[in-house]
């Protein structure tokens, strides 16, 4: 799964989603991608489920690019403890996504095929998105 | 080069609020300029606008409310993010005896030879940055691939250029033939997988059993 190799601070504050993704909202290496329309944060297990269920669907050929990166550690207290003591432990990674923000890009596999894996993936996130495909491949829709 | 007409009107209310108002009724803000001439704030038709932006046009001819005619060419095209709206464009006039600078799109023709073997091709520059006399620069640049074979690699210089040149370096890469990586999924995968999908039930249990 993804997750930084080293940090500087372990523990982050949440921050807040606001606005649109202006950054990493336009196709830039593949054809194909899948874009966030609302803002979320996706965790580590979250991408490597999709990123499977996008490698299994097209099968060998493809070539899949991830967009995202899951940089921002999420804390918990564990179960049944008193409020107080401080901040909970560092459990999982996710990445911040705003509206327009694209996820994963794909080259190489026929629009339908693109189609579908993207489909797939979709369902493991927890965000809506949608297909995208790049000008020249438009008019195949 | 193609031509085309679109007809302007003058944006009197330049505020963020009223943008938003004219986007409502189907127009999109602009801006005009050309040196040594103000800035003239327009707004323009968005089905129009959208009509050229989608064809090979480069030149606009931009008809003013006064009667003049300006030849400009789209210096920038902001959209929105999410549902790829036109937000606003820039109009940058022209004069057909200077040179300009101008982003046109990369097509790539045929199937290439390493496709066939099972190669996957990458068309990685989709655009380049182009300059000479406005009526020398072509539409868009077409490129014959089906030469390519796995591991071959087109650049900008394998490209012959009319009159005009590449502003870009000439050693960028447009597009290449790539061997398809064979996916070896870990068995901790697999049962990441089958914990977090169970609606994939049998069909991946019959899967993990033929790779095993």
């Amino acid at each position: 799964m993804l997750m930084p190799k080293k940090v500087k601070w372990r523990k982050q504050q949440r921050g807040r989603m606001k606005g649109k993704a202006h950054r990493g909202s336009t196709l830039s290496f593949g054809t194909y991608g899948l874009k966030a329309v609302e803002p979320a944060w996706i965790t580590s297990r979250q991408i490597e489920a999709a990123r499977v269920a996008i490698t299994r669907y097209v099968k060998r050929g493809g070539k899949l690019w991830i967009r995202i990166f899951p940089d921002k550690p999420v804390t918990q207290k564990p179960a049944e403890t008193r409020m107080g003591k401080g901040k909970g432990s560092p459990e999982y990674w996710v990445a911040v996504v705003k509206p327009g923000r694209i996820l994963f890009e794909l080259e190489g596999v026929p629009f339908d095929t693109a189609k579908e894996a993207m489909r797939l993936a979709s369902h493991k996130l927890a965000v809506k998105t949608k297909f995208i495909a790049h000008e020249s491949e438009v008019g195949h829709s | 080069m193609a031509e085309a007409k679109i007809k302007a009107e003058y944006r009197e209310k330049i505020r963020h609020g009223s943008a938003k108002v004219y986007r409502r009724q189907g127009k999109v803000p602009a801006v005009y300029y050309f040196h040594q001439e103000d800035p003239v704030n327009l707004l323009v038709d968005e089905k129009e606008l959208r009509r050229i932006i989608g064809s090979d046009i480069n030149i606009i001819n931009v008809e003013f409310p006064d009667g003049n005619m300006k030849k400009t060419i789209f210096r920038e095209i902001q959209r929105d993010p999410v549902d790829h709206r036109l937000l606003h464009v820039d109009l940058m006039g022209i004069s057909l005896t200077e040179k300009v600078r101008l982003s046109i799109p990369i097509i790539l023709k045929g199937t290439p030879a390493g496709v066939r073997e099972g190669g996957i091709l990458e068309h990685l520059l989709r655009e380049v940055e182009i300059e000479g006399l406005p009526l020398n620069l072509p539409e868009h640049l077409e490129i014959d691939v089906s030469s390519l074979n796995i591991g071959d690699t087109m650049t900008l210089e394998d490209v012959t250029v009319g009159d005009y040149k590449f502003v870009a370096d000439v050693h960028h890469v447009i597009a290449n033939v790539v061997q398809p990586k064979v996916v070896k999924e870990s068995v901790a995968e697999e049962e990441m997988m089958e914990g977090e999908a169970a609606e994939e039930g049998e069909a991946d249990k019959e899967e993990t059993q033929e790779e095993e």
